[in-house]
Parts: C-alpha cells; structure tokens; sequence
C-alpha cells in the first residue's frame, strides 16, 4: 500500500476508515471544504459512525493506494481532533459533486460527476472537476470494466477534467449562498457569453448569478438573454435596482422589456427613472410593433454644423461612448433638423480646424419614425449602411436603427415562431 | 394609466397563458394505452373499478401539484433533482426504470398506431413503419411543437365518449354507488386491469415530463397559484374523460358480454354516437392520441435522461453535438416500431400489457419524488403539507401492495 497524492473524490466516498492500527472508525460520509483560500481545502470530514454523524479535522488524513486501485481512508487516531460546523459549511458531496457549475474556458454550465483532491503543500486541495463519461463509469462502480469493453472497439475514454481556477460554482439550495457570492471567475466573460451560461441555469443558480453582476455588466446581459429570461430576472430584483439597469440599457431594448412586463410594474419603474430616460423610453413605447420606431435607439450623437473637427475629436476623447453610438456622427441645424451625417474615419481624414459643414455628407438617407422595418432592410441593402437615422414628419432627428436592432429583431422573430 | 376592467383581463389573459402544461400533459395521457386500458376496464369489470378511478384522480392531482411545485421553486427539471439530491448510482437507476416504463408505454402506442390502421383496412406493415419514420424525421428536424397541436386536435374525438356514455342510458345510480363503494378481487385478471388502470394514469413519463414544461415556462412562485389551477384541472378534466370512457364500455359492451381483444370491439362502444361512423372516429381519436404519444414519449425520455447525465441535449443540435439524446430517442422509436411488426402478435394484449408494467414500476419514481418534495434544503417553505404526504404514501403502498398481491397470489391460488 503506498501513499497516494492525488485522487478521485469518489474513490473514498462512503467508504471505510481506518485507524492507524486497523480498525474501522467508521464511513467517509462527507467533507468539508474551506473556500476562504485560493484553491478550496479540505477543512474537516463528516464520518459517520453507525447512525451518529461526527466532524473530524483532516489533518492526519491520509489515503493509501494498493495495485488494483483500491483505496484506503487513514486516519491517525490518537491526534483526532473533532470540528464543529455550521449552515453555512460548504460540503463536497452535497453541495458541489452532481450539481452544476460554470466551466469558465469551455463558456459552459455542466454537471459535476467526480472531484480531483490533491496533496499540495500537506494540505488536501480542491484540484479539478471531472465532468466526463469517465467520471459517470468511475460513480457507477464500472470504470475498469467499462474501458476493458471499450478497448475492445478500440475506443478512449478519456477523463474530462476542469482544474479549479476555471470553474466557477454555482448555489445549490434554499439557505447556501456562499458559493456563489463571489461570481469573481465570470468577469473575464463577455456579456453574451455570461448571458448563454444564464439561459441554461435553473432558476436559483440564475438569480444568484445575476445579482453577483457589476450594474454595467448586468444590465448587458439583461439586453443579450431571451425575452421569458428577462422577465424572470426583472422579477426578482428591487424596483431601484431594475429601474437602474433599464436606464444604463440602450433606450429601445429598455422599452422593448417595459412592454413585455406587467403595466403598474412598467409604471413603477418609469417614474422612478431619471425624467430624461423615462420619457424616451415612453415615446418608444407608443410605437407599433414592426414599425422603425419601435426599434430605434434614442441615444446618437449629433453637433451643429459650424462645430470644428478638432471640437468633436475632442468631445470624443473626454466622454468614451459605446461603439455602436459611433457608426455615424449626425450633424443638425439649430431646430434639431438632420443635415447631414460624417463618418468617424472623415473626421480623421480632415483637417482641425474645418467645419462639420465642409466635411459631412449632405441630404443623407433617413427613415421615418412610422416606416416599416422592411423598409430600413432595405435601405441598409441598397446602400449598404451599418445605421440609418430617423427622423420624424419635421425631419427633426429622433432616433438612429442599426442592423445590429435589425438582426436582433429578425431573431427574436424566428425565436418566436419557431 | 389602464383602466381597472383592462387589469382584469390582464391577470384573465395572464392565467390562460400559464395554463397549458398540466391540460396538455393528462390529455396526451390518454393515449393508445390509456383508451385501450380504460376501455377494457369498463368492458370487463363493469362499473366495478369506478371507485379506484375516483381515488387515484386525487392522487394524481397531489402528484402533479408536486411537480408543479418543484418546477416553479426550484426552476429545475424532476432529473435534475433526482441527480443533485441522490447522485449518480441511484439517478442510473431511477434512470433504467424510466426509460424501461417509457419505452413499454411507447410500444403500446405504437401496437395503438397498427391497430387503428388495421380498422381502415390499412396493413400494419405499412402503418407503423412509415409513421416510425415520419415521427422520427418530425423529431430530428425540430418542428415538433408546430404538429404537436395537430395531434392534439385529434384526441378531441375522445370526448365523443362523454355524448356515447350518455346515450348508451347507463343506469346511474349504480354508477354512483360503485364510485363509492370500494371492492376488490383477488383475481389476477382484475389485479393486472386495476394496475394498468393505475399505470396509464399516473405514467411515469408525465411526472416529467410536466415538470419540464413548466420549468420551460419560468414561472415565478408568484404566478404558482394559476399553475396549481392548471394542474388540477388537467387532473380532473383527464380524468373525467377516462370516467366516461369506462361508463360507456361498461353500458355497452359489459352488459352484452363482450371483453376487448381487439380494437373493433372497443369501438363498438361508440354506436351510440357514431352509429355505422363509430369505427371512423375510434379509429381516428386511436390514431391521433397513438401518434401524439409515440412522439412525446421518445423525446421526453431524451431529455429526462440527459439531464440526468448532463449531456448535450435539444433538438436545435447537430447530431455529433448531442449523440446521446438523438440515439435514445432513435433507439426507443425504432425498436418500439420494430417489435410491433413481429407476426403474430396480439396488438391489443400488447397496449394493455404495457399500461401494466407502467403501473408496476410507477411507485419507483413516486417515492423519489416525494424524497425531494420534502426536503427542506430543495423547497424551503415550499415542502408537502401533512396531507399531500398522506395522499401521495399511501398512493405508493397501495400500489406497491397490489403488486405484491399479484405475485404472490398465483402461489395461493
């Protein structure tokens, strides 16, 4: 029997422990595990001594390995120290193996099926989740067998393994929530891709998640998941917290989830917005379905046309805008009238100290607030436009409609029939 | 802003969209093995068997209102639970015992596809092999929710039942006085009838599958109490189809002596509605309901499975993506199909047969459920009442006992 440095959490489960000198102390139920240090340690482990359940420290735990892969628990007896716990203990078995969690690198939710402990530095870490066949062969009793078989037909299976600095766990019941409290890991992931993981979760998971978010990066994802998805997580949030992120949003998607919501929560939220907000958000809202202005963005950017280049290049500079604001740079007389549109790339091109008027496009291509959507489809076709602006029946500018709300809509739509 | 009137329809509109699951889910239950079960149960019993009809519809509104329940709490599907609370051995098995239950009820409703056709003279050589491959290619292509209201429309003709069970003038007062009056026979053609009664009521297929359908409706716990409504008048209404069915068998076919062995009979007993059309409409509600199921069953059973397991699931994949879901579904429809074309075979012996091992292996994924249904870790607040655990236990023992009757009493007899 040698010693063994590393194992499968499910080689030891519900499995005998020994004493130093051969004696069974009782079964391996659980363990606990200490999630305040980087890689998650074993704390304790929860044995179970005929029907009575008891907290050990770990720290005479020792797991030896004979040649057929058979495992053993080792515990120094005479250095046993009992632990207490609390609610607020995070157990392997319970709350981390068969639940789900999110593979960082992979941008997935998956089931955990086996843990990989490790000895690093005399202390029992967390290494790596195995979320393979393999480890459901291993669960089941029928590792071995199963790859003899496979060999056969000259298959592999091979572990599939997560090691922990790529995953990130998720809450698993009603009371524990500090496993998910800090959500640091998804930080690295864009908006779209925390937004997929969201859409595959269960409710509970789901909330968590969300709440854990940064307003900025919430109220992107709250844009990017499936209308019913939206729904449930405006649900859960305060009236102060909802109306805060529908405000960051762009004010067409904010309006789209108004209209998909209950009216007096809708009305609720509205007021307590900043009037600007709320009152494009309200115009957007009297649109029809189908027409430009239900989809159009309130948020543009536009100078009157004696401002000088070096004017703008420099407002761009001091207030960082999103990209999707910059397609187009709208230039409009002083009754708010669209004269014409510049490009950033002509800003660049052009010299300081010229005027907006020299440089921009003059009489350029725009919708009308009540146009059809087919209508800005093909306008964008033609002339091969990325945004278009709209303006209303005084050709004052209203609003800009990108290809990207286009696309979105036409998914939306297929979503819907489908 | 909106009138008062306009909220009402508000929270009216509100309440017809969130019910649908539990409707859809009891009405899909009456399928091949449910009409042919029923049926035959009327046929051969009489009114006899009314009173266990009347028990088990309150035990399938508890089960399903537990359902509803852990769907709306927990946001999770019945696999997925099973899985988290008790890991991987006992999912496997949970698992086995589902696909074996499920892919019997699939079978039977296949034999309901044969010998539906068989009424319009149609060989089920050709019947079943080209609806295997239609169902399939349906499946695989993902257009599935937009036939599945088609097949529903179908088992309308069922209700044709209801109008035959008045007609057919039964005499009421004793059909009253058996739904409450309780007897049982020790007989293993009336234990086998009863638990197949039992079976293709409280299938095991339709815990999870309605459980997964109102996951996907991601209702919150605040719009729970029009769900509840939902599933118990799924239940009832369900089941005062499967009432009608038994009275109409009874008032017909009963009271002229003849037991059902083959689909022609069973269709007798809609005379009274359909006259020399009785055939037509049997066959054609047979058809639809066979069809609906053979569809549902093989896909749910994917799902539920690869949940379980974790694996990639969802017919919007690629084949190569999800591997598993596509060949357990292809696996159930195929078989099953297959084994329906054996020569020789008793079609309706079949559908019953199958109804009978969906009954044996109910309490299986019953007692899971209520594991988990009381467990204050998973539900919270949200945990069975005292009734609802009287309800649903004793429903397992009673089943549990009946099924151990009818082992062991060939060994008296």
């Amino acid at each position: 029997m040698q010693k063994s440095k590393s194992f499968f959490f499910s080689k030891i489960l519900y499995k005998n422990i020994y004493n130093v000198s051969g004696a069974i102390i009782g079964k391996l139920n659980d363990l606990i595990l200490d999630f305040d240090s980087e890689k998650p340690v074993i704390k304790a482990i929860e044995v179970k001594i005929g029907r009575e359940l008891s907290y050990i420290s770990s720290n005479s735990l020792e797991i030896g390995k004979d040649k057929r892969e058979k495992y053993r628990v080792v515990l120094d007896s005479n250095n046993i120290k009992v632990e207490s716990t609390d609610e607020n203990d995070i157990f392997l078995a319970r709350d981390l193996l068969d639940k789900q969690i999110v593979d960082i690198n992979g941008k997935k939710a998956e089931r955990v099926n086996d843990v990989r402990l490790g000895k690093i530095s005399g202390r029992w870490n967390l290494i790596a989740v195995d979320i393979g066949f393999r480890g459901l062969l291993r669960r089941l009793g029928v590792e071995y067998p199963a790859i003899r078989i496979s060999e056969l037909f000259k298959l592999e299976f091979r572990n599939t393994l997560i090691v922990w600095d790529n995953v990130q766990p998720l809450t698993t019941s009603v009371e524990n929530l500090k496993l998910s409290t800090s959500m640091g890991k998804l930080k690295t992931l864009h908006a779209a891709d925390i937004a997929d993981i969201i859409e595959d979760l269960d409710k509970k998971s789901r909330e968590a998640l969300f709440q854990s978010l940064d307003d900025e990066t919430a109220a992107e994802v709250l844009e990017e998941v499936e209308t019913e998805v939206q729904k449930s997580l405006l649900e859960t949030l305060s009236d102060e917290k909802a109306s805060d992120l529908l405000e960051i949003m762009p004010s067409d998607e904010a309006a789209d989830i108004l209209e998909e919501i209950d009216d007096t929560r809708a009305e609720r939220l509205l007021t307590q917005m900043e009037a600007e907000s709320s009152e494009e958000i309200r115009e957007l809202m009297e649109y029809e379905e189908k027409t430009v202005g239900s989809l159009m963005s309130k948020d543009f950017i536009s100078f009157l046309p004696d401002k000088h280049v070096n004017d703008v290049v420099d407002y761009f500079r001091e207030n960082k805008s999103k990209d999707e604001l910059a397609y187009y740079i709208y230039v409009v007389n002083n009754k708010g009238q669209l004269l014409g549109t510049l490009a950033p790339l002509d800003l660049v091109a052009s010299e300081a100290g010229m005027k907006l008027y020299d440089i921009m496009t003059p009489v350029p291509k725009s919708l009308e607030d009540e146009d059809n959507i087919d209508k800005a489809m093909e306008v964008m076709q033609k002339y091969h436009l990325v945004a278009v602006p709209v303006v209303n029946e005084d050709r004052e500018l209203i609003g800009v409609i990108s290809l990207n709300d286009l696309v979105h809509e036409y998914v939306r739509l297929r979503r819907v029939a489908a | 802003m909106r009138g008062a009137m306009e909220k009402r329809f508000h929270s009216l509109f509100l309440m017809f969209s969130i019910i649908g699951p539990g409707l859809i889910t009891v009405n899909a239950g009456n399928d091949a093995g449910g009409i042919a079960t029923y049926a035959s149960v009327g046929a051969s019993y009489g009114y006899r068997m009314l009173w266990g009809l009347l028990l088990i519809t309150f035990s399938l509104a508890v089960i399903q209102e537990m359902n509803a329940r852990m769907a709306v709490v927990t946001g999770k599907g019945l696999s997925d639970l099973i899985r988290e609370k008790f890991g991987v051995k006992m999912t496997f098995f949970a698992m086995s015992v589902l696909f074996i239950a499920n892919f019997g009820v699939v079978l039977g409703d296949f034999a309901g596809i044969a010998a539906s056709m068989e009424l319009f003279g149609i060989s089920k050589y050709i019947s079943v092999p080209v609806v295997a491959v239609t169902i399939w290619l349906v499946l695989t292509k993902g257009s599935y929710s937009k036939v599945e209201k088609i097949f529903l429309l179908f088992t309308f003709v069922f209700f044709g039942y209801i109008i035959s069970a008045f007609m057919a003038k039964p005499s009421w007062p004793e059909v009253f006085k058996s739904m409450a009056t309780p007897s049982l026979e020790l007989s293993t053609g009336f234990l086998l009838t009863f638990i197949g009664m039992i079976g293709t009521t409280i299938t095991p297929y339709m815990q999870f599958y309605l459980q997964s359908s109102i996951v996907d409706k991601k209702l919150s716990i605040k719009d729970y109490k029009y769900e509840k409504v939902d599933v118990y008048l799924g239940a009832f209404w369900g089941n005062a189809v499967s009432f009608f069915i038994i009275v109409c068998t009874a008032a017909t076919l009963y009271k002229a002596g003849i037991a059902i062995t083959s689909a022609q009979q069973a269709a007798v007993s809609l005379k009274p509605i359909a006259g020399q059309y009785a055939f037509l409409l049997f066959g054609l509600g047979l058809f639809g309901a066979s069809v609906l199921a053979a569809a549902i069953i093989p896909l749910s059973t994917s799902y539920a499975i690869c949940e379980a397991f974790g694996w990639e699931r969802g017919v919007d994949h690629e084949y190569k993506e999800a591997p598993a879901f596509f060949g357990i579904y292809t696996i159930i429809i195929f078989l099953g199909s297959a084994l329906i074309l054996i020569p020789g075979i008793s079609l309706m012996k079949i559908i019953l047969a199958t109804q009978q091992l969906a009954g044996i292996l109910s309490p299986v994924i019953l007692i899971f459920m209520i594991k988990l249904v009381n467990d204050k870790r998973i539900l919270g607040e949200y945990v069975n009442t005292r009734t609802q655990n009287i309800v649903s236990w004793t429903t397992v023992i009673f089943i549990v006992t009946l099924s151990i009757i009818l082992f062991i009493s060939p060994l008296f007899g």
